[in-house]
């Protein structure tokens, strides 16, 4: 296809989208490389030049010279043989993933993936992080409070009272495990059998339970038994058909 | 043996093909060999082919092309819906659907009901076994 300078496409073709024309609304694209579609007085008039100038007095203003930078970098003692590539600056704002409507506090989801594979939990609510804070509750399930990914959980239909319940003091910086020290080895540790006790703060108990408490009491016999089993596929499931 | 539910003005048909699927029309006309025209309180009336429907025991009195308004009293004093669904057809298909809407904690609960009967019956049974 023909396409023209003068028209709107051609116009595209050259790079000047409607976001360009109004970061640049004076500028016209060029018929071709280094081909201008006006002449030097026509640009001059274009640009506005004389506009300029009759604001400052019939010159082109003159701005002070920024100083230039003193202080440079000293001269690195080693450089690569071969190119070193740096990664690409990344700015993002990590921001709260947004739930799909069917995942609310109270809601009985399955975990898909992970320890708990298949085991039945209630969900308590969204993170900051973005992932889904959930609980067995621990004497059903044995899951305790958790993150989750939602991504790699089904939500059923089914929801449990969970007002109740008191999340605040569950955050991200919570979960984060602590970090190991890292000793010094000697020759002895490696002949050693060093058994490191995992044992869990009484905090961590206490604050199970008091989350457990507050879910447990409104449970019919029923539920507690479904929050109980483990979601399996048998012989004749089509999960693909099946309703949560 | 003899056909004893027959394509007629009147006779009532359940749609088991299409978008509409599952619903009760009556059969207001007969085009062809093949096609009839189907009409319904809640649908404009149409032509569907006799292999998308399958015919039932109920019947209505209605003339030839009836009027909606006559389709719609014929169907209500015969309680045409309430018997087809009171019909052991129309309890299946109810199942069929209350089965296939099930949710996650209605088979866990379902499951559960289920072993719970076999484990008294096999106890029962063996019961039975040992005293014989």
């Amino acid at each position: 296809e023909h396409f023209s300078p003068w028209t709107r496409s051609g116009q595209l073709l050259l790079g000047h989208t409607p976001h360009f024309k109004t970061r640049f609304p004076n500028m016209v694209a060029d018929l071709a490389r280094n081909i201008e579609a006006h002449g030097r007085s026509k640009a001059y008039h274009r640009r506005g030049i004389w506009a300029i100038k009759k604001k400052n007095g019939g010159k082109l203003p003159v701005h002070p010279k920024a100083a230039k930078e003193a202080a440079t970098e000293a001269k690195p003692k080693f450089y690569p043989a071969e190119d070193v590539s740096k990664p690409l600056k990344r700015s993002f704002a990590r921001r709260q993933t947004k739930l799909r409507a069917s995942i609310t506090p109270g809601t009985v989801l399955i975990l898909l993936a992970g320890r708990f594979a298949g085991k039945r939990v209630v969900c308590l609510g969204q993170l900051p992080s973005g992932l889904l804070l959930v609980t067995g509750p621990f004497k059903l399930s044995g899951v305790p409070v958790r993150r989750v990914n939602a991504s790699y959980v089904i939500a059923t239909s089914t929801k449990v009272d969970v007002s109740k319940v008191d999340i605040s003091k569950f955050d991200d910086s919570y979960f984060k495990g602590e970090k190991k020290q890292r000793t010094k080895r000697s020759e002895g540790d490696f002949f050693e059998d060093k058994l490191e006790k995992n044992t869990i703060p009484a905090e961590r108990i206490a604050a199970q339970k008091a989350v457990d408490a507050a879910i447990l009491s409104g449970l019919s016999a029923d539920l507690k038994s479904y929050l109980s089993t483990r979601f399996t596929l048998r012989n004749g499931d089509r999960p693909h058909l099946m309703k949560w | 043996m003899p056909f004893k539910r027959t394509v007629e003005i009147g006779r009532v048909a359940l749609v088991n093909f299409g978008p509409d699927a599952g619903s009760l029309v009556v059969i207001s006309d007969v085009l062809d060999l093949n096609r009839a025209l189907v009409d319904s309180p809640t649908t404009t009336r149409r032509s569907i082919n006799f292999k998308r429907l399958s015919i039932t025991d109920l019947k209505v009195d209605i003339p030839r092309l009836a009027k909606k308004a006559v389709l719609k009293k014929a169907l209500e004093e015969a309680d045409i819906e309430g018997k087809f669904a009171a019909s052991s057809w129309g309890q299946k298909l109810a199942r069929r659907e209350a089965k296939a809407n099930m949710t996650d904690f209605d088979r866990h609960c379902a499951a559960v009901k289920k072993m719970k009967r076999s484990a008294s019956v096999r106890k029962a049974f063996n019961k039975l076994k040992k005293s014989a």
